[in-house]
């Protein structure tokens, strides 16, 4: 097994997770202006439904994914919408609302506990993967499955956004809602259809997640933080910029890894996070 | 006083303590997320000087936590305190992160798994080895942490961060250092936090980044927002949070469970206070009283 092979597979199948997360959280982000952490919570959903199905039908975990992601899709999108549409109603500040997005993801997480307990939890895939040799390094049957069906989503709303009515509305509205609304698009209408499709790659992206590695409820909180970091490195394009910055976010890991370790992996993704909030911060004053 | 009684006091009284050393910046609406990773500075310092140098005196563990608390406070504010809004949130989150991150993969500190069984801190050879003089100890770091926020609050830096807090360009024109105010505030409320976190370290004799973990920053941060920047009502959130599972434990749940549906509740208050205080504060603002009652020109 090649150890270059090994890491430029690992960067493949992380940036493509990434890339998925960072997706569904810009949705939310660039239309709602909401930094909402209770992604999270939906990414430990899309886990834990698709535990449920598992549970429930024999099919393949991939299926299981699937059915989970269009079970929980529409109610999750009605609960979230409703509660950020009522704080943004109510006039709160932009930090109150990623205060009160952390709040929303707490019930979430405690939630799920309430009903499966804390402990790791495992869909039975993981316990029969077979593995194959790609590039020099070793890849899992879930890995595989994971990284096109992600890929699939991806690619869907890349078309979704670039060909389709709505999709351009979509993208006006991340763009400058104040114009937006004054050339006519409803910008309720265009939230409601980006928290929908944001919320349903979110539960996708939780599912695929449960199906390489063991989860238990706190499963969303550290891949949400790298989408958010993804997000934040590839820039205002929506599909674009969001794989720009999951493959340098998985890429800039993997060097961490092959450098100093596997173990610290985190310190510098969230070290990389502090350091491009400040960056940022500092190039929006410099434009004033 | 029983041990168990005691020990649920204990919880109290660190939680308060807790939420009272951030009151300044909750007012401000500054809304960190670091409030675990402050205490386990604290608690990681008090352990590291217990089996690196055989410290045990109370007061020299105390001031070296203090100090270690404030100068990395210090550092990491120098960029988070240049931050406003979501970003200083998300700053501070981050630097929560990492701190569990740098925590676990060091190996002096035990790692994930922590330090188990470190020796009671003693003060002129009174050991505080019982759960009834660790509640004296932090209500003793109460009345400290109380005296440091009044003072703050009574001093020019109080208003100033309060307006810094809700309009930085206003207070810029005014004169005021904004990041100056925001480092101040934010070190002050580190150093005092990793108090706490040497007080439940001596009180378990235990250190583990689990005890600093996210799940205990969001619940110092529900306490903050719950408590709407008064001690009373900081205090009455403390309370609420540490008797609640002990409530409902009574009433048959297993503890674990309890503590969910705790948590569960606390969310959902945290996400309804917050709607309210807006709606309340918007409509103050279009009355037209001042934001900033307290603030004079100097």
């Amino acid at each position: 097994m090649s150890i270059l092979g090994q890491s430029v597979l690992n960067a493949i199948l992380s940036g493509t997770q990434f890339a998925l997360i960072g997706l569904s959280f810009a949705l939310a982000f660039r239309t709602w202006r909401v930094f909402s952490i209770a992604h999270a919570g939906i990414l430990t959903l899309g886990a834990y439904l698709a535990l449920i199905v598992s549970r429930s039908v024999d099919v393949p975990a991939a299926a299981d994914v699937l059915v989970g992601t269009l079970m929980g899709a529409v109610p999750v999108t009605i609960a979230l919408g409703a509660l950020y549409s009522l704080l943004l109603r109510a006039g709160v500040a932009r930090e109150s609302m990623l205060v009160g997005s952390l709040g929303i993801y707490w019930v979430i997480e405690n939630g799920v506990a309430c009903v499966f307990g804390d402990r790791l939890q495992s869909l039975q895939t993981l316990l029969v993967a077979e593995s194959y040799s790609v590039l020099g390094g070793q890849v899992t049957g879930p890995q595989v499955v994971s990284l096109v069906t992600a890929s699939a989503a991806i690619a869907a709303t890349f078309f979704w956004l670039r060909l389709t009515h709505v999709g351009v509305e979509v993208r006006a509205i991340a763009d400058d809602e104040v114009l937006s609304s004054l050339r006519g698009v409803s910008p309720a209408r265009v939230r409601a259809v980006t928290m929908l499709a944001s919320t349903a790659l979110g539960l996708l992206a939780g599912g695929l997640l449960a199906t390489t590695v063991d989860f238990n409820p706190l499963h969303g909180f550290r891949p949400l933080l790298f989408g958010y970091i993804a997000m934040a490195i590839g820039g205002p394009t929506l599909v674009g910029g969001v794989l720009m910055g999951a493959y340098s976010l998985s890429v800039a890991q993997q060097t961490t890894a092959a450098l100093l370790g596997d173990q610290w992996i985190d310190a510098a993704s969230y070290s990389l996070l502090v350091l491009w909030l400040v960056i940022a911060d500092t190039r929006q004053r410099r434009l004033g | 006083m029983t041990s168990y009684g005691a020990r649920v006091a204990l919880g109290i009284v660190c939680i308060f303590c807790v939420g009272l050393a951030h009151l300044p910046l909750t007012r401000a609406r500054l809304l960190p997320v670091s409030q675990a990773a402050a205490a386990g500075l604290g608690g990681y310092t008090a352990a590291f000087l217990s089996i690196r140098f055989g410290c045990h005196g109370l007061v020299l563990v105390l001031a070296i936590a203090v100090l270690v608390a404030g100068v990395t406070a210090f550092i990491f504010g120098l960029l988070a305190s240049r931050l406003s809004g979501d970003r200083f949130v998300l700053a501070t989150l981050a630097g929560q992160m990492l701190f569990l991150a740098l925590i676990d993969n060091t190996a002096a500190l035990g790692g994930a798994q922590g330090i188990g069984g470190l020796p009671v801190l003693s003060v002129g050879g009174f050991v505080l080895a019982s759960p009834q003089r660790n509640l004296g100890l932090a209500i003793a770091v109460a009345v400290v942490v109380l005296f440091v926020v009044l003072k703050h609050q009574r001093s020019p830096h109080g208003p100033a961060l309060q307006l810094v807090g809700q309009d930085d360009v206003f207070a810029a024109a005014l004169g005021l250092s904004c990041w100056r105010e925001r480092l101040r505030a934010f070190v002050t409320a580190s150093a005092l936090t990793s108090l706490v976190g040497v007080v439940q370290t001596n009180d378990i004799q235990t250190v583990a980044p689990e005890m600093f973990g996210i799940g205990n920053a969001i619940a110092y941060l529900a306490v903050g927002v719950l408590g709407r920047g008064s001690i009373l009502g900081v205090g009455l959130a403390a309370i609420m949070y540490v008797l609640t599972p002990e409530v409902l434990k009574f009433w048959g749940l297993p503890p674990s469970g309890a503590a969910f549906v705790r948590n569960v509740v606390f969310g959902i208050a945290m996400v309804l206070v917050l709607g309210i205080s807006h709606y309340r504060r918007d409509r103050v603002a279009s009355s037209g009283q001042a934001v900033a009652p307290g603030l004079r020109a100097t």
